[in-house]
């Protein structure tokens, strides 16, 4: 063996994806489990993704009576998915902060590490003090970060547009929970692909692809 | 007396040989009567001439540390201005945002240490007693949005550290990202060892070719991008 590799670390940088998900009263039922559905299929998608520039990163954060990460940032390679419950108010607030406090964390996320994608999902409106804990997540590095978002039924889709901050962006609607598994597929796809491009850092153009509603 | 001494490297990174690109990081290492300065630089593989935007970059701190270096006490954020303007017009004719690129320089006169950095890559010191310290903060970004010259930078965009000159036996490397990121920071003594001790001594050829053979024992991904840096460390 050469001198410099022992050296070294791998070249592959972490593409960290964080899901901000709603598990509140309403979803309870068909939603949930199409959710817990959702979400295996995409880790396991990531876990299979063999790419030395970037290594797909997923945390989970819930909001659901109370905001918690339900799984803190692991390699999708690592991770073991444990099904969520849903129940209680929706602090989508408290869910923000806890984002925001994630990707400050250098530790969490170093800055070699190429721009987190946050994607959240929501089936209602926040029962908490979302606008400044938004303010947070819109500002400083967080801010960096690509947003998804994905409305259903109910979703108080104001509050989705000022998490995009962005209006050329789409809010991915959905009349019923059926299409969380399209909206999944087409975030998995998006990250893959921007782990398997030139530059995973660069921002992908968003368009619907499955025609939800 | 103690001296410093040094040398650097750069090699084509393999995405940029795949892509039949040149190299586009560029080092320099001086000495001078007013001072030591050693310089990376790595040009945006995204501008259309950072190949000259890296070299320039290196030049215009030569530029800039000539006359910096004569005076006592010149401050910092001196240098940095006058090396912004040397780069500005060595990069003309061509617009300076098509020339971006990173630049770190080490300076080292009268006694000081000047440490200036914009954009990615690392600078650290190892001290005779083999403890380690990097020179620069880690940024606050993410991967591949770095601050250059030819971007919308201000001062407060360059990392600037003025200290005393570090003492016989301290090493100083500087290097670009595609080094820096993949070195294990906590090796950093070892590796600064490494070069100075088996290494350094080797004529130019000799040296190169060893270095080609370190690199290139490497992965594909990790020798994606050029990697470059230059070593300097002060004789007890």
């Amino acid at each position: 063996m050469t001198t410099l590799k022992k050296f070294t670390t791998s070249a592959s940088k972490p593409l960290p994806v964080i899901i901000l998900a709603d598990v509140s009263g309403s979803m309870l039922g068909p939603p949930i489990n199409m959710l817990n559905q959702a979400m295996a299929e995409m880790i396991s998608s990531f876990a299979g993704v063999k790419d030395e520039r970037a290594e797909i990163h997923v945390a989970v954060i819930t909001f659901g009576g109370d905001a918690e990460v339900h799984t803190p940032l692991t390699p999708a390679a690592e991770l073991a998915w444990t099904d969520m419950s849903a129940g209680g108010q929706t602090p989508m607030g408290s869910a923000f902060e806890l984002a925001r406090q994630m990707m400050e964390d250098k530790d969490a996320i170093p800055s070699r590490a190429f721009r987190p994608m946050v994607v959240l999902l929501s089936d209602g409106a926040p029962t908490d003090n979302w606008e400044p804990p938004l303010q947070g997540l819109l500002s400083g590095r967080a801010a960096k970060a690509e947003r998804l978002a994905m409305g259903i039924g109910a979703a108080d889709k104001a509050v989705l547009r000022k998490f995009l901050d962005d209006p050329e962006k789409p809010i991915f609607e959905a009349s019923d929970a059926s299409h969380i598994v399209d909206f999944f597929q087409f975030v998995t796809m998006s990250v893959t692909a921007r782990s398997r491009s030139a530059n995973p850092n660069a921002l992908i153009p968003v368009n619907n692809p499955f025609q939800l509603g | 007396m103690p001296r410093w001494r040094g040398f650097g490297y750069s090699g084509l990174g393999t995405e940029h040989a795949r892509l039949e690109l040149p190299n586009q990081d560029a080092f320099d290492l001086r000495h001078y009567a007013v001072g030591d300065l050693a310089v990376v630089c790595d040009g945006l593989g995204s501008k259309p001439h950072s190949e000259l935007g890296s070299r320039m970059a290196c030049r215009a701190a030569r530029d800039a540390f000539r006359y910096w270096g004569k005076l006592a006490q010149s401050p910092p954020l001196a240098f940095i201005s006058l090396l912004h303007t040397m780069w500005n017009m060595r990069v003309l004719p061509h617009d300076p945002r098509d020339c971006a690129s990173t630049c770190l320089c080490v300076a080292l006169s009268g006694g000081r240490m000047v440490i200036a950095q914009l954009g990615d890559g690392l600078i650290a010191r190892v001290r005779p007693d083999g403890s380690s310290v990097l020179c620069t903060p880690e940024r606050e970004g993410f991967a591949n949005e770095t601050a250059s010259l030819g971007g919308s930078v201000s001062a407060a965009d360059w990392v600037l550290t003025d200290e005393d000159e570090p003492e016989p036996g301290s090493c100083i490397i500087a290097a670009t990202d595609g080094f820096s990121e993949i070195m294990n920071t906590t090796h950093l003594t070892e590796i600064c060892h490494w070069l100075r001790d088996d290494i350094g001594p080797l004529d130019t050829r000799s040296r190169k070719k060893a270095l080609d053979k370190e690199f290139g024992a490497l992965s594909n991904a990790q020798r994606g991008d050029d990697h470059t840096f230059v070593l300097l460390w002060r004789s007890t």
